[in-house]
C-alpha cells in the first residue's frame, strides 16, 4: 500500500463546518500506546478529541453517545469486526464518517467496511501528517482513496459487472467510464491534482467522481441487502402502530 | 513386490487408516467364511479321499490360521506371506489327499475358495500388482496341482486374476483419494493456524513496528532512521501475513483442473508446450498474491480483493514481466521514482499496469531503445507477455515517468501463431 500519495489530494485545506468550528473526533483502537499517541496527534492539530474506546462494541456506543464528526477505527477490533461496527453505526443513522486505519492491510475485509459505508482507508504507517489530512478530508465528506483501495473498488465494480445476479442494468449502480478512468489513475498512484491535469478537468470534479464511486459502492451494497431481505421473505410489513 | 513398494505399503500402515482397516475386516469375513465352505466340502467328501486324514489336517491348519489372523490389527507382508505358502500348500497337498482319478475328473481344491484370501489381501496391501501377483501364485500351485490344467482350473485362474486385479485397483483408488482427503484436511488445519498467527501478529508486532514508526519520525534525528528501518520490518512482516494467507486461498480456491489446458494436443509453440507441462498438476496461482511479493516502500500493489487466477505458470511468467518492468524502472526511472502497480481482473483478460514516476523519456527513444534490444522491454516483457498471447504498451513522457500496460488472457488461447 502506498503512503505517499495521499496528502496532496486529501489534504485540501479543511473546508465547510471542519474551519467553521472544532472537528470533533472518536478513535477506536485496541492498542493503548498507538491509541493515546493518534488521540494526542489529534489533540495538536486543533481536534477535538470527544472520546477513545478499545473495543468494537464500546466504539459504536460511544459513537452513539458522542456523535462525532470522524470515527477514526481499526479494522481488527476485539468484539466487532470493522464492517460489523460500519453496520452498527449505519443503522443508528449517525451523522459520523468513519476512517479506517489498518496495520495488517487485509484487502477483503478493508472492502467490506468500505462497502459497509466507511468514507475512508489510510494504512497505519501513513505519515502523520498524511493522516491529519486525512482525518480533516473525512470530516469534509472527502473519500480517502489509497491506490490500494482504489484497486479494491475498480475490482469489486468489475466483479459485480461480471455477476450474473447484480443489477447491472441499473446505471446508478454502473461506473461511468469516467469515473473508471478516475479510479484507475487514483490506482496507479497519481493525486488528484496530477489526474485533474491529466484528464483536463478540476481537482474538485476529481474529488466528485471518487465520491460518486464510493457513493455507488455502498449504494450497491444497501441494494444487495434488500434484494437478500426480499428474497428470504424479511419484507413482512410491520404490524401497524397504535 | 519391490522393497519400495512394500515400504509404502507398511508406511500407509502405519498411518493405520480408517480405509484398510475396514477392507482388512472384508477379506477377514470372507476368509472365515470361505473356510467354513472348505470343511463342508471337505466333510461331505471325506469318503471319497485316498488320504482322509491329510484333508482334515489340512482344513484343520487353515482354520487355526484364520482364528490367528482374526486376533491381529495389522496386516504385513511376512504374515501375507504366509498366508500365500499355507494356501499353496493346501492346494498342493491335494494331491496327496485325493485320487488322481478325482484330481484329473476337477475335484476341488481343499482349501477351495479360502485360496483367494491371500490375494485380497495382497491386493489390499499391495494394490493391483500386490493382488496380480498374488493371483498369479495361487494359479501357478494350481497348475501344478492339476497337472494338465483343465476347463476349471484356467476358469479358476481367470477369477483369481480378476479378484486381485480389480480388488487392488479399487484399493490404489481408494488410497489416492484418501491422501487427497489427508492433504486437504492438512491444508485447512494449516490455514486456521496461519490465521490464527496472522491475527496475533497484526494485535501485538505489526502494531508495535507502526507505533516505533510513528514515535520515529516525530522524534526526527536519528530516530527517523529507526522509524524508517520499522516501517521495513512492518512491511515485509504484513507481506508474509498476506502471502500466507493467499497461500491458502489460492489453492483452496483453484478453478477446473486443466482450465487452462489448450483442446489440441499439440503445442503450437515450445512455449506454449511449456505453459501446458505446468498446467498439469500445479493448478492456479493468484497473480495478486505473486505479484504481492514485489511491493515494497517505493512500489505500490493494487490488486482486486478476490484471487485473480491464472493457470500457474502462466501467473509466474506475467508476474516475471512485471519484475522486468520494476526492475526498469529502479534502473533507468531515477532514485527517487516510485512505482504502482495495478491487476485488473476484465473476465476475460488481466491488465497489469506499471506506471512510475520518474524521469521518463522521448518516444523515439524508446523506439531506439527497443530497436538496440536495451531497457529489457523487448525480451523480458515484450517476449514474456506475447508468449503469454498478450500484448505490451509502453508509454512515457519525459519527466512524466513510463506506464507499462500489459494485458495477457486468462486462460491459454488453444492455438497460437508462430512468434515471428
Amino acid at each position: 500500500m502506498s503512503r505517499t500519495t495521499e496528502p496532496s489530494s486529501a489534504g485540501a485545506a479543511p473546508s465547510g463546518r471542519g474551519s467553521a468550528e472544532q472537528v470533533r473526533v472518536l478513535v477506536a483502537d485496541d492498542h493503548p500506546m498507538w491509541r493515546d499517541a493518534v488521540a494526542r496527534d489529534l489533540e495538536d492539530a486543533g481536534f477535538d478529541v470527544v472520546g477513545i474506546a478499545d473495543d468494537g462494541p464500546s466504539a459504536v456506543r460511544r459513537t452513539i453517545a458522542t456523535r462525532p464528526d470522524v470515527l477514526v477505527l481499526d479494522l481488527n477490533l476485539p468484539g466487532l469486526r470493522g464492517d460489523e461496527v460500519c453496520v452498527a453505526l449505519a443503522e443508528a443513522a449517525l451523522p459520523t464518517r468513519v476512517l479506517i486505519l489498518s496495520a495488517s492491510a487485509e484487502q477483503q475485509d478493508v472492502l467490506e467496511a468500505v462497502k459497509s459505508g466507511a468514507s475512508g482507508y489510510l494504512v497505519k504507517s501513513a505519515a502523520r501528517e498524511e493522516f491529519i489530512d486525512a482525518v480533516h478530508a473525512t470530516a469534509a465528506g472527502k473519500a480517502v482513496f489509497t491506490p490500494g483501495l482504489a484497486g479494491l473498488v475498480l475490482g469489486e465494480f468489475r466483479r459485480l459487472a461480471a455477476s450474473p445476479s447484480a443489477p447491472t442494468s441499473d446505471p446508478a449502480l454502473q461506473l461511468t467510464p469516467r469515473e473508471t478512468e478516475v479510479l484507475l489513475l487514483v490506482a496507479t498512484g497519481l493525486s488528484y491534482k496530477e489526474i485533474a491535469t491529466e484528464l483536463f478537468i478540476s481537482h474538485r470534479t476529481v474529488q466528485n467522481h471518487v465520491q460518486s464511486t464510493l457513493n455507488k459502492l455502498q449504494l450497491h451494497n444497501r441494494v444487495q441487502l434488500v434484494r437478500y431481505a426480499l428474497a428470504h421473505g424479511l419484507d413482512a410489513p410491520q404490524p401497524p402502530q397504535g | 513386490m519391490s522393497r519400495a513398494a512394500t515400504a509404502a505399503g507398511a508406511a500407509d500402515r502405519g498411518r493405520g487408516s480408517a480405509l484398510e482397516f475396514a477392507l482388512d475386516r472384508g477379506v477377514d469375513t470372507y476368509r472365515v467364511l470361505s473356510w467354513l465352505y472348505a470343511v463342508v466340502m471337505v466333510w461331505h467328501r471325506l469318503g471319497d479321499f485316498h488320504r482322509p486324514l491329510v484333508a482334515l489336517a489340512v482344513v484343520l491348519v487353515l482354520g487355526l490360521w484364520t482364528v490367528f489372523v482374526l486376533l491381529l490389527r495389522r496386516r504385513t507382508w511376512p504374515l501375507l506371506a504366509v498366508e500365500l505358502a499355507l494356501a499353496c500348500a493346501g492346494i498342493l497337498l491335494t494331491r496327496v489327499a485325493d485320487s488322481p482319478e478325482n484330481i484329473a475328473a476337477g475335484a476341488t481344491t481343499l482349501p477351495a475358495t479360502w485360496a483367494a484370501s491371500p490375494v485380497m489381501g495382497c491386493a489390499v496391501l499391495g494394490g493391483w500388482r500386490g493382488g496380480l501377483a498374488a493371483a498369479l501364485v495361487v494359479g501357478a500351485a494350481d497348475i501344478l496341482e492339476v497337472g494338465a490344467p483343465t476347463e476349471g482350473t484356467v476358469y479358476n485362474l481367470v477369477l483369481l486374476l480378476l479378484i486381485g486385479g480389480c480388488l487392488g485397483w479399487c484399493v490404489d483408488v481408494a488410497r489416492r483419494g484418501q491422501r487427497a482427503l489427508d492433504e486437504a484436511m492438512r491444508v485447512r488445519a494449516e490455514i486456521a493456524e496461519r490465521d490464527r498467527l496472522a491475527r496475533s501478529i497484526h494485535d501485538g508486532v505489526l502494531q508495535n513496528l507502526a507505533f516505533i514508526h510513528r514515535r520515529g519520525q516525530q522524534l526526527g534525528g536519528p530516530s527517523a532512521d529507526l522509524a524508517d528501518l520499522a516501517a521495513e520490518s512492518e512491511r515485509e512482516l504484513r507481506d508474509l501475513v498476506q502471502g500466507r494467507r493467499g497461500a491458502g486461498q489460492g489453492r483452496s480456491a483453484t478453478l477446473g483442473a486443466g482450465a487452462g489446458t489448450p483442446e489440441s494436443s499439440a503445442p503450437a509453440s515450445p512455449a506454449a508446450g511449456a505453459a501446458g507441462a505446468a498446467a498439469v498438476g500445479t493448478g492456479d496461482a493468484d497473480l495478486g498474491r505473486l505479484l504481492a511479493a514485489s511491493g515494497s516502500a517505493r512500489v505500490s500493489v493494487a490488486a482486486p480483493a478476490q484471487p485473480v487466477l491464472l493457470e500457474a505458470g502462466r501467473a509466474q511468467e506475467l508476474a516475471l514481466a512485471v519484475r522486468a518492468a520494476l526492475d526498469n524502472v529502479t534502473k533507468h526511472a531515477g532514485p527517487d521514482a516510485k512505482a504502482w502497480v495495478l491487476i485488473e481482473d476484465l473476465g476475460t483478460d488481466v491488465t497489469v499496469t506499471v506506471r512510475d514516476d520518474g524521469v521518463g523519456c522521448t518516444p523515439q527513444r524508446l523506439a531506439e531503445a527497443k530497436d538496440a534490444g536495451r531497457l529489457g522491454v523487448s525480451q523480458s516483457i515484450c517476449g514474456r507477455v506475447a508468449d503469454l498471447g498478450g500484448t505490451a504498451n509502453v508509454r512515457s513522457t519525459p519527466g512524466r515517468g513510463t506506464t507499462v500496460v500489459l494485458t495477457v488472457p486468462l486462460v491459454a488461447p488453444p492455438q497460437r501463431e508462430e512468434r515471428p
